[in-house]
């Protein structure tokens, strides 16, 4: 009876510290703004590569927390001067809108479909989002070394089943390394609890203090395709104004 | 000959224990079994159609779907609707399930003047009738989901379960079975169905097993029956069926031992091993009681066996193994695999009779063997007078018959989907022809346009030339519905100018076409393009839904788009391939019935061949197929009048009808030429030929008849038919033997020399 009681004590303590490791990884400081170029690479299973350059900006208001961000579509040819706006809401649906070189105008589109793939590559729009920390229940796995860094893994179970539905994940399982709270692997569970896909922190930098993950890339286990998303020329702090951020700047 | 004989009659359990531990050591392997009755399977990998159909498989992921029609009397009702949703919810987190299409998963383009979106028809669970009323609302007219959602009496709509790739046959009726069990709870007021090609094949796969459970008992309890009759003592039942038993373990766990999987058609090998199996031990045995009743010692008559009937039994053997055998100048794998297997099989009977049947009779106890009644019977001496004295009506009545069954021939109808191989009352047949009446029809025929630049289908010069070819399909007859990125292009422009119906059309810009796509795929999700275009948009996939599985009536679509893009895209640097699955239905009824003609033409030639060298004569091996000529025709005649269509499973019937309906002949010409030194003149040597030899004639062709007889108590009508096909063809050989060849050869008057 003993042995019970301690094993459900420390099993409580596990979920306690998982959740809170959880929550520094959700919460860790960020810059005031940021200017990057990004790559994506998509390649196939036969080799084949397609490739993907935006140009982004993005600001977080330090009072509200939300963010705002404008991606440039620079390649392939034919999207190009395609750009979506962003304006995170911490009470509300997020604003999204597009604007289409071809017709000159901007259009608002919905945030449905927050598991389907990122721009067609191996992310989904939830991974891209870096998804939320009131979704999931945490509890450590176990501590081990990856890549020669000690690291918690932590398994993050769905709350509920519209969480599967929005993130299309049952499941994670999520490597983080203590030193820095950075998450360096995920691996993706599937609604039929099936290990589907796996994202991995390739490289990451130091910048004005503050992580941040420069490359990443998602496997699709079965078919093994898989997106590699790359961050260059990272500017921070320089002070972007927030007209550009306005649907008039869309235009 | 003598040798064996020696051997077996002096160390009986040296050949007992070599069958033993064979036995034992193949009947290991079956454990291996597995079932594939997967269509492309049985087809030859190197054909053009099936070369195009594994590549559109490798560029675009599978459509293998199962089929939940739903019907009911307002399929927007609030408990309908729920249903759909907390079906579609289980469903989607089965293993092995890729996606789940119904009005709970799919979502609408919707354009407003400043917004575009792709709205998920149902947010969550629906809880009131307003909810409903949206969803119907959103439905209404959309031709994106007519015949696909919603069906034509408007009383019905599907949820369509995609696959995963590469799942195999086994999972497939798991997932099957679970669907089942998941929708039975559903089921009522609305009516559900549920159907598919995997959902088909994979109901094959599971009763062909079975199938073999519930036959196999009972084609040896026939068997020991007609034996029983036979013999009427202990060993004429249990050494011909021990025989018959042991020889399916051992060619069962050769097909496990190869790993090759059982199909159709080679799960009827026990069954046909007991039907025709069972008579070389007969024969067997019938010398022995012989040897006994003349007085001679165990040993001697064991040895005699061999001596005296040995070869006769192994020419009967071989030509039965011959007509299998001809069965691999088809293409098609399944029948190959299937005429080998067979040939294996009466091999493996051939030799276990050989060597155990003597081996038990010199171990066993000597029987106490009753005088028999004279061979020669009353009655089948008046047949012989009778086939000599109307020799020539009775000639004469074969050809005509011949004549009127030839007439048949060209009524054969061939057959290749395997849903006709349900009974017409069996749910899953129901379920597919209610679903083929209300959707767009479940046997998709693809059109893959290949053009020579990445990028190409982006163009909208290419995407016009492509939406007039899908205008000029749906004009086609039978053609139920086609699904093409073209549609899905439309219906994006028109979301994007505020959903104004002009704007259904391939806008005119290529930055246009490219970002509208993007624009769905930034607000929807872009796997929806997946079926229809590869990533490079240089390999468009065309699905047109067909009506009709008839092989005559598709052929006639395909030539027709062939020969249309023949003519409008020559010249555009736009390859077009029309493949999918009824073009591979298509490939299956000219294979079967090229491979038809072939493997009887090869099964009479090898059989003419044996009966010759074995008879020594040119003339006895062309008499001997005579009567063989008449009962494949009729054959042919009967399934063409019958309207009993060549399918894989039919087109068996014939070379089993020869291979083992030339046994009955050549009996009768090896007694003929036994006979005719002593009496010299042909009349009274068939007289006396019929009034022996006829009896055993009768004997085996109604052991085989019967022992076919039991196939038609199988599940699927293709087996019921073969087993049908080939007890008439038994019965038809027999009297061919009997009546045909006697009349032939009395106008012949032959005159054999030993």
């Amino acid at each position: 009876m003993r042995t019970i009681v301690t094993l459900l004590i420390f099993g409580l303590l596990g979920a306690q510290d998982a959740t809170k490791i959880m929550w520094r990884v959700h919460n860790r400081p960020k810059w005031k703004d940021m200017h990057a170029f990004m790559t994506l690479e998509i390649v196939s299973p036969n080799g084949q590569r397609r490739i993907r350059k935006m140009e982004s900006w993005s600001k977080t208001d330090p009072e509200t927390d939300e963010t705002r961000m404008l991606i440039l579509f620079l390649q392939p040819p034919d999207i190009k001067g395609t750009k979506f706006l962003l304006h995170e809401h911490r009470d509300r649906e997020d604003d999204m809108w597009i604007y289409i070189p071809a017709i000159r105008k901007a259009k608002r589109i919905a945030a449905s479909g927050k598991a389907g793939a990122f721009m067609g590559s191996d992310f989904s729009n939830y991974d891209i989002g870096g998804g939320e920390y009131e979704d999931w229940n945490y509890k450590l796995l176990r501590t081990e070394n990856y890549d020669g860094h000690p690291c918690w893994v932590i398994e993050a179970t769905a709350r509920n089943k519209k969480v599967i539905k929005k993130s299309g994940y049952s499941r994670m399982v999520k490597w983080i390394r203590k030193d820095n709270y950075m998450v360096v692997r995920t691996n993706c569970y599937d609604r039929a609890g099936e290990l589907f896909k796996r994202i991995e922190t390739n490289k990451m930098e130091k910048i004005e203090g503050i992580w941040f993950e420069t490359v990443m890339t998602a496997v699709k286990l079965r078919t093994g395709r898989k997106s590699i998303m790359k961050f260059d020329k990272i500017e921070v702090n320089t002070g972007i104004p927030d007209r550009m951020f306005s649907l008039k700047a869309l235009r | 000959m003598k040798k064996l004989g020696k051997f077996v009659s002096s160390h009986p359990f040296v050949s007992l224990i070599t069958i033993l531990l064979l036995t034992v050591f193949l009947g290991y392997f079956m454990k291996n079994l597995r079932v594939e009755t997967r269509m492309e399977a049985g087809l030859p990998a190197h054909y053009p159609e099936v070369r195009a159909y594994n590549r559109m498989k490798e560029l675009f992921p599978s459509r293998d779907l199962i089929f939940i029609g739903i019907e009911s009397d307002s399929i927007f009702s609030l408990q309908t609707l729920q249903k759909i949703w907390d079906l579609s919810d289980t469903l989607e987190a089965l293993r092995g399930v890729k996606k789940v299409i119904s009005f709970a998963t799919i979502s609408k383009i919707k354009g407003t003047e400043e917004g575009f979106e792709v709205i998920p028809l149902m947010d969550d669970r629906p809880a009131s009738s307003e909810e409903c009323y949206r969803v119907a609302k959103l439905v209404d007219h959309d031709p994106m989901y007519e015949g696909m959602l919603v069906g034509k009496s408007g009383k019905s709509t599907a949820i369509l379960v995609v696959l995963k790739d590469g799942i195999s046959q086994d999972e497939v009726l798991g997932i099957y079975r679970k669907i089942k069990k998941i929708v039975d709870p559903y089921r009522g007021p609305e009516k559900f169905y549920i159907s598919g090609k995997p959902v088909v094949e994979a109901m094959i796969a599971g009763h062909v097993t079975g199938d073999i459970r519930k036959l196999f008992p009972i084609s040896i309890l026939v068997a020991m029956v007609v034996l029983f009759f036979s013999f009427r003592s202990l060993r004429g039942v249990f050494l011909p069926v021990l025989t018959v038993i042991l020889a399916s373990v051992w060619v069962m766990g050769l097909q496990g031992l190869l790993g090759i999987p059982l199909s159709l058609e080679t799960s009827l090998l026990p069954m046909l091993l007991v039907a025709i199996g069972t008579a070389y031990g007969i024969h067997l045995i019938h010398q022995f009681n012989e040897e006994i009743l003349a007085g001679k010692s165990r040993k001697e008559a064991v040895y005699n066996v061999y001596v005296k009937r040995g070869n006769a039994v192994i020419i009967a053997g071989l030509t039965t193994v011959a007509g299998f055998i001809s069965l691999v100048t088809s293409q098609i794998k399944t029948i190959r695999t299937f005429g080998l297997m067979n040939g294996i099989g009466v091999f493996i009977v051939l030799f276990i009779s050989i060597l155990m049947v003597p081996a038990f009779l010199a171990i066993l106890k000597t029987p106490e063997v009753e005088k028999g009644k004279s061979p020669e019977s009353e009655s089948l001496k008046k047949l012989g007078v009778f086939t000599v004295r109307f020799n020539g009506y009775i000639v004469a009545i074969s050809v005509f018959i011949m004549v009127v069954g030839a007439l048949g021939i060209p009524r054969i109808r061939s057959e290749s989907n395997e849903i006709k191989n349900f009974p017409k009352d069996s749910p899953i047949r129901i379920a597919d022809e209610w679903i083929n009446r209300e959707f767009v029809g479940t046997t998709p025929l693809n059109v893959i346009f290949e053009a020579e630049k990445p990028g190409a289908f982006k163009d909208p010069e290419n995407l016009r030339l492509v939406d007039e070819f899908e205008n000029f399909v749906k004009t086609l007859p039978d053609v139920g519905g086609v699904m093409s990125l073209t549609d899905m292009i439309k219906r994006l422009n028109q979301g994007l100018f505020a959903d104004n119906p002009e704007y259904y059309r391939i806008p005119d810009s290529r930055d246009l076409v490219s970002q509208e796509i993007f624009l769905y795929s930034m607000s929807g999700d872009p796997s929806d393009f997946d079926a229809l275009v590869n990533q490079d948009y240089d390999v468009l996939n065309v699905t047109i839904f067909i009506k009709t599985s008839s092989t005559g009536r598709l052929k006639k679509i395909v030539s027709a788009i062939e020969s249309y893009s023949d003519r409008k895209f020559s010249g555009t640097g736009i390859r077009v391939t029309v493949t999918g699955l009824s073009r591979l239905f298509i490939l299956m009824d000219q294979l079967v019935v090229r491979g038809q003609i072939a493997s009887v033409i090869s099964a009479f030639i090898l059989v003419l061949i044996i009966t010759s060298l074995v008879l020594r004569s040119f003339k006895a091996g062309v008499l001997s197929i005579i009567p063989l000529f008449v009962v494949v025709i009729l054959n042919f005649g009967i399934m063409g009048f019958a309207g009993i269509s060549l399918t894989h499973a039919t087109a068996i019937v014939a070379s089993i009808a020869i291979g083992i309906g030339i046994d009955y002949a050549v009996h009768y010409i090896n007694r003929y030429r036994i006979f005719y030194p002593e009496i010299e003149k042909a009349p009274e040597t068939i007289e006396k030929t019929t009034s022996t030899v006829g009896k055993a004639i009768i004997y085996n062709a109604l052991s085989v008849t019967l022992g076919f007889l039991v196939l038609t108590l199988s599940v699927f009508t293709g087996i019921k038919r073969l087993g049908l096909l080939v007890a008439i063809t038994m019965v038809l050989s027999a009297i061919g033997a009997l009546v045909i060849l006697p009349a032939v050869m009395s106008i012949l008057k032959p005159s054999f020399r030993r």
